[in-house]
């Protein structure tokens, strides 16, 4: 039998968990091999150490964010082409509303004036990124609307919403403070938005794994109709599946506009297909019902890797881009011959 | 569930145990002399695809070979978050000073912060950024030249007529520039700035933009386009809408293909030409002094001219 | 001995990793015959098949094409050999014409050049079509043409390779009884023009109606080849099985209890309308009637799978309304359908998470799936029902269709229902495993659920039901006790014929 039976007590050993990640897991090794040799043979820095790996983590928070969302939505069979107009919007908003509030608390001597602003731009955001998401989510359950052209259309008017508020520059000005989700260190080296990927992580395995709402998920992934007649509420949970990968893809563009202290609306255009990469390298099928969070996880870290280990050994961005679209397709043809063996 | 984040927090710890760097000092090239170890600038610029850009970097790679540094060079495209990626990695490897023009002024700031709290040295070029601590900014003086090519403009209309703007509002360069144009079109009270249009800097959108613009004011009588991706994408819309004779045009930067433009006889009649070779030159050179410990003036303003027909048909026979 | 056989395979030999599929293949098959191949799922017939088809290699074994031994080495080679086989699921490209599909690939040219010859390719269809009798225009594209001419479409496609063998796997699985009568005419056709046929299929009647011999396969091994006309069904049953099967429907009888579901006026427009009846508490009843009656939307309607313009559900006394599976499950209501793959189950996801999913909220320990509770359940329903699998964690799509009902069936069992809707539940599974789902259906109606059951194999209606309901064009048209029931009575009530209706 191709099976071998799982273990009695059934929990993923060690031995299942490098049977279903080992590919991946030995694509990353192999990945800082390479620049740890690359960089040494050229008299740079390491590649490998503990800040570097931070910074790489860092620099992967954004998407990493994004990406849990988006595990969620591909892993439910449909797809999110507005997050990355909506990493844009998240910024704009959040930076719009914050500044609006530092200025009106500030002149009435709030006390934590910064803090309660920050705190205003966030949640009303988030409250933004929420709508967006139920819209998408409206146009595809209520109306049928294939996702792929819901979350089009939607990507192209949050896109022209951020521009209309702003008028096409950025907002900047900020109080002192925004840079505490994209720049703030927790004791000294963990950066927060680091802290915010990670928690966004286990909590997303933890929904998907353990609770029946990421059953659901996974059913509704894997057939759709058989799903529905087992008394899966499948709209309902498709519409959740949209509104949290919209309110990430909202953290995702509050962080990122907290580390430039500005509401850039031409931001995080493209990041989609970064954000749907980092998925799909993970091991997440494109067509639905198979996926896993931790995949994502270590997809993304193939793709983090790849861009500051290029950097890092200073290959200029369009040689980036072609090592990019290697690295994709060698990690989904390593999956497939996975799949084969 | 458990272990899968063991075996990840076992692998993230390997990868953490990897040899530290023994010293932070890049190892010394061979050529060098041993005693002194060579300088690493790293480079982040708004992109490859402007020749502008290839110019500047033509000729701070030559200047550097000269002061025998190494130059790192990396490019945004005109994304932002990747050229905060882009500091923080240089910072990372240590490098000795950071070049940066930066694509979103404003947003480059907490950067630039943080790059310089960690001792490195961080100069821009072309592009200024906004309200942040940089050792000295290079670039062409953009008031000037947008002053000039004013006076250029406003000697064509004779005074009087309606003008546009293809804009790029978001970028200081541009900002300067127009101010520049201003400053000269205020000397002229019956010359009035009719329409301001965003068109990106880039041709296609300049395009669009022009024509729009084309439409909204029938009575128009030249364009300023901040760039020359800008004069020639509304050289474009006016030969498709076959108003070039009754519109002309003027440029900014001078590139090959906007001095073909001109020496052809179109619409576009002048381009303010900067010299990238120049300003790269410069920042290296300021480099050097800040290096040997030579104070350097915050802003170093690189030269601008004006090109129109017959100054390029006399370059042309020179 | 060899001229008189178009096809002889002998002692032909497979192994799977761990699995001998086939043990030792026996068949001959002579020219203008209909050969019948039967045998449970997994008995290695379909791995047979792909041997002969060039989709699978041999271990060893011979096989002589008129005599000559010839060696198979791929699907293409076996269509230059003349061996054409007819799938379930068809191999036609949906927007192309009749006539594009049978010479896909190989389309008559204008001279050398690159453009295709199109009267000569339609001509040529034309005259295929002829030679079976069929009439249908060469130029429709074949997703207008119905599941029956498709069919005709791939057995002409067949014959313009010049084959002498044709395959057909299950051919009437998804044919109505008119259509079938067709490709049996097709069938007969092909006999008086010498081809020789394969034929595979669940349905036992169909052999005795158009098979000449039988090859009977049983676990990978040969077991017999018959004359049809020296055997009755339950020899074949018998050599299919092992052992006699005494009881094919193992039929239990309970006290009638309390009501437990009535249906009154049920109307979907354009559907069926005005539908009334009743079921008991210990009772089975059947739902029959023609292919198109209306009988699965009744069901789906009930199950809140489908929207109802009138009519009103009432589940022990009290109305109910049921807008959704989900009010359905909570009310107690479950339905089996009739395509387990694309409705019934998840086949991407294993037996645990597919035993589970309709009652998923029962394991809930704040916010979180019980996993090891869940674990213990499956298990205990493998055990249960027999499943066969090597265990819970085993994927659906890998499970035989027996096994994978069993495994549709066990989520029913697990949402506790009151009442159970069986759409066509022996549909493409063998005779072993038919017999214990009514095991299964007869353990439940002790329990106290009731039954209903949409059936279109009459045997199996009349063998397991206390009450059959008979639909025609979405109507009612009556309702027979099981001591009255017999074929032609159901039959003339689904054809229309509105004789006495009892109850």
């Amino acid at each position: 039998m191709p099976h071998p039976a799982t273990n009695p007590s059934g929990r993923p050993a060690a031995a299942t968990f490098v049977r279903v990640y080992g590919f991946l897991l030995v694509a990353l090794a192999l990945e800082c091999a390479v620049f740890e040799i690359i960089a040494r043979s050229q008299g740079i820095r390491p590649f490998l150490s503990v800040d570097n790996l931070i910074l790489i983590l860092n620099q992967s928070a954004i998407y990493g964010v994004v990406s849990v969302g988006m595990t969620f939505v591909i892993i439910a069979g449909g797809i999110d082409l507005s997050v990355g107009s909506l990493i844009a919007f998240g910024g704009v908003v959040g930076a719009l509303v914050t500044r609006a509030m530092a200025d009106a608390l500030v002149t009435r001597a709030v006390a934590d004036a910064e803090w309660w602003a920050l705190a205003g731009g966030w949640a009303v955001a988030l409250a933004a990124g929420l709508a967006a998401g139920c819209f998408s989510g409206l146009f595809i359950t209520r109306f049928q609307i294939p996702p792929f052209i819901a979350t089009l259309a939607i990507m192209s008017s949050v896109r022209g919403a951020g521009y209309l508020m702003v008028g096409g520059s950025p907002v900047s000005d900020l109080p002192a403070d925004y840079i505490f989700l994209g720049r703030h260190n927790i004791a000294g080296h963990v950066p927060v938005s680091v802290i915010v990927m990670l928690a966004a992580f286990i909590g997303g395995g933890i929904l998907l794994n353990s609770t029946p709402f990421g059953r659901h998920v996974r059913a509704i992934g894997g057939g759709e109709e058989s799903a529905r007649l087992s008394g899966v509420p499948v709209n309902r949970v498709k519409w959740i599946v949209y509104c949290m990968c919209s309110v990430l893809a909202i953290v995702g563009g509050l962080i990122l506009s907290s580390k430039m202290r500005s509401g850039d609306p031409t931001v995080g255009v493209g990041d989609e297909l970064q954000v749907i990469a980092a998925v799909v390298v993970g091991g997440t099928s494109l067509s639905g019902g198979r996926g896993t969070i931790m995949g994502t996880f270590i997809g993304l870290l193939i793709i983090a890797v790849l861009a500051t280990g290029l950097t890092w050994i200073g290959m200029e961005s369009f040689g980036q881009q072609v090592i990019l679209g290697i690295v994709i397709l060698a990690a989904v043809l390593m999956d497939r011959f996975k799949g084969a063996a | 569930m458990k272990q899968k984040w063991l075996v990840l927090i076992a692998l993230v710890l390997a990868a953490g145990c990897g040899p530290k760097p023994q010293s932070s000092e890049p190892q010394a090239s061979p050529d060098s002399q041993p005693a002194e170890r060579q300088k690493v600038i790293g480079a982040s610029l708004l992109t490859q695809s402007h020749q502008f850009y290839r110019e500047l970097v033509a000729a701070m790679e030559d200047e550097a070979k000269k002061h025998n540094f190494i130059l790192r060079i990396q490019y945004a495209e005109f994304n932002g978050s990747k050229q905060v990626n882009q500091l923080e990695t240089f910072s990372q490897q240590g490098v000795d000073a950071i070049i940066v023009s930066p694509k979103d002024s404003a947003g480059i700031a907490p950067a630039i912060d943080d790059v310089r709290a960690e001792g490195i040295p961080v100069f821009t070029v072309d592009i200024a950024a906004h309200n942040a601590d940089v050792v000295s900014h290079i670039a062409s003086d953009n008031v000037l030249g947008g002053r000039l090519i004013g006076e250029f403009l406003a000697k064509e209309l004779n005074g009087k007529g309606k003008v546009a703007i293809i804009d790029q509002p978001e970028t200081a360069s541009v900002q300067e520039r127009v101010a520049g144009f201003e400053q000269a079109l205020s000397a002229f009270p019956e010359i009035t700035i009719v329409q301001r249009a965003p068109g990106g800097g880039v041709r296609d959108k300049a395009m669009r933009a022009a024509q729009d613009v084309l439409q909204a004011n029938p009575d128009l009588n030249a364009i300023f386009g901040i760039n020359d991706d800008s004069a020639l994408g509304a050289l474009a819309a006016l030969e498709s809408a076959g108003l070039q004779e009754k519109i002309f045009i003027v440029g900014y930067d001078g590139t090959p293909e906007a001095r073909d433009a001109i020496l052809g006889g179109t619409a576009l009649k002048a381009d303010t030409v900067q010299h990238p070779a120049e300003i790269g030159r410069e920042a290296i050179n300021v480099i050097a002094k800040h290096f040997a410990g030579e104070e350097v003036p915050k802003v170093v303003p690189v030269r601008v001219d004006i090109i129109d027909k017959a100054s390029l048909e006399a370059e042309q026979k020179g | 001995m060899s001229e008189e056989y178009v096809l002889q395979m002998q002692d032909i030999v497979k192994r799977f990793p761990g699995v001998v599929a086939v043990k030792n293949g026996q068949l001959t098959l002579k020219p203008g015959e209909v050969h019948c191949l039967v045998g449970e799922n997994g008995a290695g017939k379909s791995t047979l098949m792909k041997i002969l088809s060039g989709a699978q290699p041999m271990d060893s074994g011979a096989i002589l094409l008129s005599g000559k031994p010839v060696t198979i080495h791929s699907p293409h080679h076996a269509q230059q050999l003349g061996i054409s086989m007819i799938y379930q699921e068809f191999n036609l490209s949906p927007y192309l014409s009749v006539a594009e599909n049978i010479y896909l690939g190989r389309e008559p040219r204008l001279g050398k050049s690159p453009f295709i010859n199109w009267s000569k390719m339609y001509n040529d269809a034309r005259d295929i079509l002829k030679r079976i009798r069929v009439n249908l225009d060469v130029r429709k594209p074949v997703n207008e043409c119905s599941v029956a001419q498709q069919q005709m479409v791939e057995i002409a496609k067949a014959l313009s390779f010049n084959s002498r063998i044709i395959v057909m796997d299950e051919p009437s699985a998804t044919l109505t009884d008119h259509e079938l009568d067709a490709l049996f005419e097709l069938i007969a056709e092909l006999k008086r023009q010498g081809i020789g046929m394969i034929y595979i299929s669940h349905r036992l009647e169909e052999i005795f109606a158009i098979g000449d011999r039988v090859t009977v396969m049983r676990d990978g091994e040969y077991i017999d080849t018959k004359p049809v006309s020296d055997v009755n069904r339950e020899d074949i049953i018998r050599m299919m099985v092992g052992r006699a099967l005494t009881h094919e429907f193992p039929k239990e009888h309970f006290d009638l209890g309390e009501e437990r579901l009535r249906v009154e006026e049920l109307t979907r427009k354009g559907a069926f309308q005005d539908v009334s009846f009743s079921l008991h508490r210990g009772e089975i009843v059947g739902l029959t009637g023609l292919v198109g009656a209306g009988r699965t939307e009744v069901a789906r309607a009930i199950f809140g799978a489908d929207r109802i313009d009138g009519g009103q559900i009432v589940l022990d006394g009290k109305p109910v309304t049921v807008r959704s599976p989900q009010d359905a499950i909570r009310q107690g209501i479950g339905l089996l359908t009739e395509d387990r793959k694309n409705q019934g189950l998840i086949l991407g996801m294993t037996i645990r998470e597919n035993t589970t999913l309709a009652n998923l909220r029962s394991l809930v320990r704040i916010l979180f799936v019980d996993r090891s509770r869940e674990r213990k359940i499956a298990s205990e329903f493998v055990r249960e029902l027999q499943i066969k699998t090597p265990g819970i964690e085993q994927t659906a799509q890998n499970l035989s269709g027996g096994n994978q009902q069993k495994v549709v069936l066990a989520k029913w069992l697990f949402t506790e229902s009151k009442v159970l809707i069986f759409d066509e539940p022996t549909r493409g599974i063998d005779v072993g495993a038919k017999v214990e789902i009514y095991r299964l259906m007869n353990d439940l109606v002790r329990k106290g659920v009731c039954i209903l059951m949409i059936s279109s194999e009459l045997p199996e209606v009349l063998g397991m039901c206390d009450r059959i309901l008979v639909m025609h064009e979405g109507h009612l048209a009556g309702s027979l006790d099981r001591k009255d029931a017999t074929q032609e009575r159901i039959m003339k009530l689904a054809t229309g014929d509105t004789l006495a209706s009892i109850v």
